[in-house]
């Protein structure tokens, strides 16, 4: 049994050793999957004849905590930059001293 | 026809005899996109290359990473909400899975929380088909970042990237480059391995960008005329170019539809007939005219002769399904040129700073594509409906992706400018990217820092820090924020 979450769809059978189901489609390698089709992490475990029809509940959730970090880290890469362009432009401002060049890569500042 | 992309099966034993047939199919499928991918990688090392190498050196570094990160933000927005626009978008309208359009089906394959997109035994294609498409907008957007180089801010190129790449060019794509898009459907639309709908669309979308972003301190002189920053390392940036060229082959192979199962075993995206040897030829074909053309047009630069090899390939990829190969050579030759003249139209008489001519070589290129299909290859019917494809139907094409592009651009840019978030303040972009954003030591000191070169109208080759400094200085000393003022 898993150690902490069980994210397998109940579709998916836990039967140890259990012996390799009907072949006769020549794709079902393994009795514990013979009824789950889409079997991802979450998901509510679709069938063979479901087509794909979407999912619901936990995977749902899932998604949106996905789309509520990818919002995160725009918005994270857009404060983070403008913090540090700005800080840069404050202690360096143009004209302050003319015959001094700006700092190079390669030359310490 | 589109079952092709979500072959599904009733139960298990029905399955069994469908599955005999199809199942070889479905894995040939899903080994032939995953190869794409994997060599459509190529297209993002190039342009990392290409644009490193145009940069001055002290935005070398900041360069390369706005070309990595652009993987980062793409492929969470192009999952999210990319894919569903692909999918539920086609009638021109959106729509839900349970439509009665024919495209329910891959409607109902294009959402996060499908089944369909995730592990799944009885649909080997949905993931890697949107794998390919998902390096096709990494591409898109790739094709405006070397034009913003060397003074846009790196998240304002994200989120630009993430419009661009992940809603602008797939809401076309739903429209224009796709089996149930509707300008196909009644209006022949004909754009097969995606001239305009990816090139042209993206080089119309940096042009909106470009008229916000301002050029570069220092790029035109005050009487107007352009001044050329020399490349840092031009060799890199002709290496990149052969990268993409190389991953071009994969793009173009990804392009088409695997229906082995039924004859020709080839489709384009319309699921029209074709072979996966004539678009390789028209593709070949399409660089050396490319490359003569760019040679002779800018009368043997070796930056223009290798875009125009690009700018040859796009003008042609939009009837590569039907082309002769003769046909090809003549019109990458000919876009080559086109490309080459607007490109330095738009650099000196538009005065836009489009670092590596990107308006030129992809968007007026890619627009030229979809009308030489007009011009050369009308009447070939197009899509499940065989519309024949006309020269009416392409500038309807011109048309509709013109100001979706431009204006979606321009918006787009316009609001962060307004937020003061597009553009790098002066004092940065003098200091350069890289010492800013990263550390001033990311070279070896004992290797030394060459001064960065450039070509005055005249032809005056002189050192840029120091002329660009003063101007910037001017700037300030004229009145007004140098935030403000430059750029504008």
């Amino acid at each position: 049994m898993p150690a902490i979450i069980n994210s397998a769809p109940d579709c998916v059978t836990h039967v140890e050793g259990a012996k390799p189901a009907d072949d006769i489609a020549d794709f079902i390698i393994q009795a514990n999957y013979q009824d789950c089709a889409g079997f991802m992490t979450f998901g509510p475990g679709s069938t063979y004849g479901d087509g794909g029809a979407g999912a619901a509940g936990a995977y749902m959730v899932l998604t949106w905590i996905g789309i509520a970090f990818m919002v995160a880290v725009f918005v994270a890469w857009v404060v983070f930059e403008n913090r540090r362009v700005l800080e840069f432009a404050a202690r360096n401002v143009i004209g302050l001293s003319p015959d001094k060049p700006p700092p190079q890569p390669g030359q310490t500042r | 026809m589109i079952d092709v992309f979500l072959a599904q099966v009733t139960d298990v034993k029905d399955a069994a005899s469908a599955q005999a047939q199809t199942l070889d199919s479905a894995i040939l499928g899903e080994q032939f996109y995953f190869w794409t991918v994997v060599l459509m990688w190529l297209i993002h090392a190039g342009f990392m290359t290409y644009e490193a190498g145009v940069a001055r050196r002290k935005n070398v570094m900041a360069t390369a990473m706005k070309n990595i990160l652009t993987i980062a933000a793409v492929t969470p927005t192009f999952y999210y909400f990319g894919w569903w626009i692909y999918n539920c978008n086609q009638p021109g309208l959106p729509i839900g899975p349970n439509s009665s359009d024919f495209t329910a089906a891959a409607c109902q394959g294009g959402i996060p929380w499908s089944d369909a997109f995730g592990p799944n035994l009885t649909n080997n294609i949905n993931l890697i088909f949107f794998l390919a498409f998902l390096l096709f907008s990494w591409t898109t957007a790739s094709i405006m970042s070397g034009a913003l180089l060397e003074r846009v801010r790196l998240s304002a190129y994200l989120v630009l990237a993430a419009i661009l790449g992940s809603v602008v060019w797939i809401l076309d794509a739903a429209w224009g480059w796709s089996a149930g898009g509707w300008m196909t459907l009644r209006f022949g639309f004909h754009d097969s391995i995606a001239s305009a709908v990816v090139h042209g669309v993206s080089g119309a979308f940096t042009l909106g960008v470009l008229f916000n972003l301002g050029p570069r301190i220092g790029k035109y002189t005050k009487e107007g005329l352009a001044r050329t920053f020399r490349p840092n390392n031009l060799h890199i940036t002709l290496l990149g170019l052969m990268l993409i060229f190389t991953g071009f082959y994969a793009f173009y192979g990804a392009c088409l539809v695997i229906a082995s199962t039924s004859f020709p075993g080839w489709a384009t995206i319309y699921l029209s007939p074709t072979t996966l040897g004539s678009i390789t030829m028209v593709i070949t074909f399409g660089f050396a005219g490319g490359f003569t053309g760019g040679y002779f047009a800018s009368r043997g630069d070796p930056f223009w002769t290798v875009s125009g090899g690009l700018a040859g390939v796009i003008g042609v990829s939009a009837g590569a399904d039907v082309y002769a190969p003769t046909l090809a050579y003549l019109l990458s030759a000919l876009t080559a040129v086109c490309a080459v003249y607007a490109g330095n139209w738009i650099e000196t008489k538009g005065r836009v700073d489009d670092v590596v001519g990107a308006v030129g070589v992809h968007g007026v290129s890619g627009f030229l594509g979809i009308i030489w299909v007009g011009v050369f290859a009308a009447g070939y019917p197009t899509g499940v409906n065989n519309v024949d494809s006309s020269i009416w139907g392409q500038l309807l094409g011109v048309a509709t992706f013109v100001p979706l592009g431009f204006l979606s651009g321009w918006a787009s840019s316009w609001v962060l400018k307004k937020l003061n978030l597009l553009r790098v303040p002066p004092e940065v972009e003098i200091a350069g990217l890289d010492t800013v954003e990263y550390s001033p030591d990311i070279y070896l000191p004992e290797v030394g820092v060459r001064p960065a070169m450039l070509l005055e109208p005249d032809g005056t080759l002189v050192e840029a820090d120091a002329l660009i400094l003063e101007e910037a200085m001017e700037l300030m000393r004229d009145g007004g924020p140098p935030r403000e003022r430059v750029g504008t």
